[in-house]
């Protein structure tokens, strides 16, 4: 990492926030908000699998749970069935989502329009129709993944803090792709080609490329985020995975904490997600309700007033400071 | 001086529309050329065909000995044609350098590298100071300077330059034709450009093409084109015509 000194220059703070993550557990006695520390971290990784895709190339997805539960699923079955480990079956996964995300891409990239969106959010319909009727995948119930000895090979813990560090580990992997994207020539391809597809296939650009790129790579972090979500619930059911609630939520942490920014995900991760957790434990059943009115209700507050999201809202703050609106710098 | 461009017998139709019919002409390496004609003559549409963003209905475009016909926009880019558009497409929520940046990736992948030339020809464009500025807060003079830059990035073998002074004042545009000579001078780039103001394009181009629905009326030197009977007709007008005579 020879551009180390470079982020930790440009982000001051990031060293003690990984210290601040790195001890977290140490400090956390409470199993549940454990719990809730893991959520925010999967939904961040998961929600910057999102914004590659939609945010920074601009190809608005609504069925992202196809990636992550081809993740889930994959590596649920392989176990289940042929007894394989869950390593082998995040890899099999992984193949799986990049075939779905290769065929749907050489499809709807190749056209102009809204394909994309719709085509996403049919085909995760389609495959919930699927998946919920078909006795190989569980049907309605869901796999039980079984319960195997506590350890790194088997990917399963009895305890929550390795899940913790495994998360933490797998979002950081996640986190340094997306940074080491932004700021290489397929990141700024990726947010010409949201800027102006026209404009960039002028500079040069080849648009179906980068744009099947962009929804590889995402589908890729997809899908390891689906694996490691299966052998943390061990439970995966159609209507939580291959749901249009986790598509969503994917997109509604990437909206809230800034759309096509680096730590957007994050933020909107860790101020959704326990909302929802909590909502969900305090109000037992009737929290699922609330939540989703909370989030509605801050999305609507996102779009009126800030819509380049909490990320944004602070760029302008420093800027109102600096009294120089115009020098606003692009990246954070 | 060998040949860069040939438009070889090029016609488009759209449905029944007969946008342009028949159309063959050269662009020699170094010249600056001229396309002229009346509003909906077929040009903006002829720089879409040489740029590969519509396809021909027949006919066949050539840079140096290379068919390009039937080609994508980014491969065109990469064979060396660069284009502007007539309305100015900034790539939004990027800063002017970055702007030109996503250009001069064409030939490197080095960032920094495509960054050090970008931010010379910012420079070079006179956009220098606001190059950390977002390109959709410029005038529309610095915009349409913008739209010229983004194109130079690619390190282009023809520019294609559609209307990039039309909306200037007159002092924007002295400039505007001050650099388009820069251009072709300092960079050795080949010019082919859409312009509407006839004072521009007459002492600039060494040679101007009219299009008048879609048809090659005239070809020629500026001094010829601006005496010539049918151009006169269909497009100069009297007023210009009285004008070029009593000079």
């Amino acid at each position: 990492m020879r551009n180390l000194p470079g982020f930790v220059k440009k982000y001051p703070l990031f060293p003690g926030f990984i210290l601040i993550m790195f001890l977290a557990p140490v400090f956390i006695g409470d199993p549940f908000a454990l719990h809730v520390l893991i959520m925010v971290l999967l939904y961040a990784a998961f929600g910057q699998a999102w914004n590659i895709i939609s945010g920074y190339a601009g190809q608005v997805s609504l069925g992202h749970c196809i990636f992550f539960g081809a993740g889930a699923y994959t590596s649920s079955l392989l176990l289940i069935k042929l007894g394989l480990s869950p390593w082998v079956g995040m890899i099999a996964g992984v193949l799986v989502s990049i075939m779905l995300a290769a065929a749907i891409g050489s499809i709807c990239f190749k056209l102009k329009g809204h394909y994309f969106v719709i085509a996403t959010l049919v085909i995760a319909e389609i495959i919930l129709a699927v998946v919920s009727n078909n006795d190989f995948f569980g049907a309605a119930v869901g796999l039980w993944l079984p319960i195997k000895e506590s350890s790194l090979v088997n990917l399963q813990f009895h305890s929550k803090i390795p899940y913790y560090y495994l998360m933490l580990i797998f979002t950081a992997l996640v986190f340094g792709f997306t940074w080491y994207m932004e700021k290489s020539r397929m990141g700024y391809y990726f947010r010409a080609i949201k800027a102006d597809p026209d404009a960039a296939q002028a500079l040069g650009v080849n648009l179906f490329r980068y744009k099947l790129e962009a929804l590889i790579y995402s589908a890729v972090f997809s899908a390891v985020a689906g694996t490691l979500y299966a052998q943390y619930v061990l439970l995966v059911d159609p209507y939580n995975i291959f749901a249009l609630k986790v598509s969503l939520i994917a997109a509604l942490v990437v909206v809230l904490g800034g759309v096509g920014n680096l730590w957007g995900p994050l933020v909107g991760s860790a101020i959704l997600v326990p909302i929802s957790e909590y909502a969900r434990s305090w109000l037992s059943g009737g929290g699922k309700a609330l939540d989703l009115i909370i989030y509605g209700g801050l999305i609507v507050l996102i779009a009126i007033f800030e819509p380049d999201g909490l990320m944004g809202l602070l760029k302008r703050r420093v800027f109102k400071k600096a009294s120089d609106l115009n020098k606003m710098p692009i990246k954070p | 001086m060998s040949i860069l461009l040939r438009i070889d017998h090029v016609s488009k139709n759209f449905g029944g529309l007969r946008a342009l019919h028949d159309v063959s002409f050269e662009v020699n390496e170094g010249e600056i050329v001229g396309l002229i004609g009346p509003n909906g003559a077929g040009k903006t549409t002829l720089f879409n065909c040489i740029s590969c963003f519509c396809k021909v209905s027949s006919g066949r475009v050539f840079l140096g000995k290379n068919e390009t016909t039937g080609l994508t926009p980014d491969k065109i880019a990469r064979l060396g044609i660069a284009r502007t558009f007539q309305i100015v497409k900034p790539l939004k929520d990027m800063s002017v350098l970055d702007n030109v940046l996503v250009g001069a990736l064409i030939k490197t992948s080095h960032v920094g590298q495509a960054r050090r030339w970008a931010r010379e020809l910012c420079d070079f464009g006179g956009l220098g100071a606001k190059a950390d500025q977002l390109a959709q807060k410029l005038t529309i003079a610095d915009k349409k300077r913008l739209e010229i830059l983004k194109a130079l990035a690619i390190r282009p073998k023809l520019l294609l330059l559609d209307e990039t002074m039309a909306g200037l004042n007159p002092s924007e545009r002295q400039e505007a034709v001050e650099f388009v000579k820069k251009i072709n001078k300092e960079m050795k780039i080949t010019i082919l450009m859409i312009e509407h103001v006839m004072d521009i394009i007459m002492p600039l181009s060494s040679h101007v093409v009219v299009l008048d629905y879609g048809v090659k009326i005239a070809e020629g030197p500026p001094q010829v084109i601006a005496h010539d009977e049918k151009v006169i007709k269909a497009y100069l007008g009297e007023r210009y015509h009285a004008k070029v005579a009593s000079s």
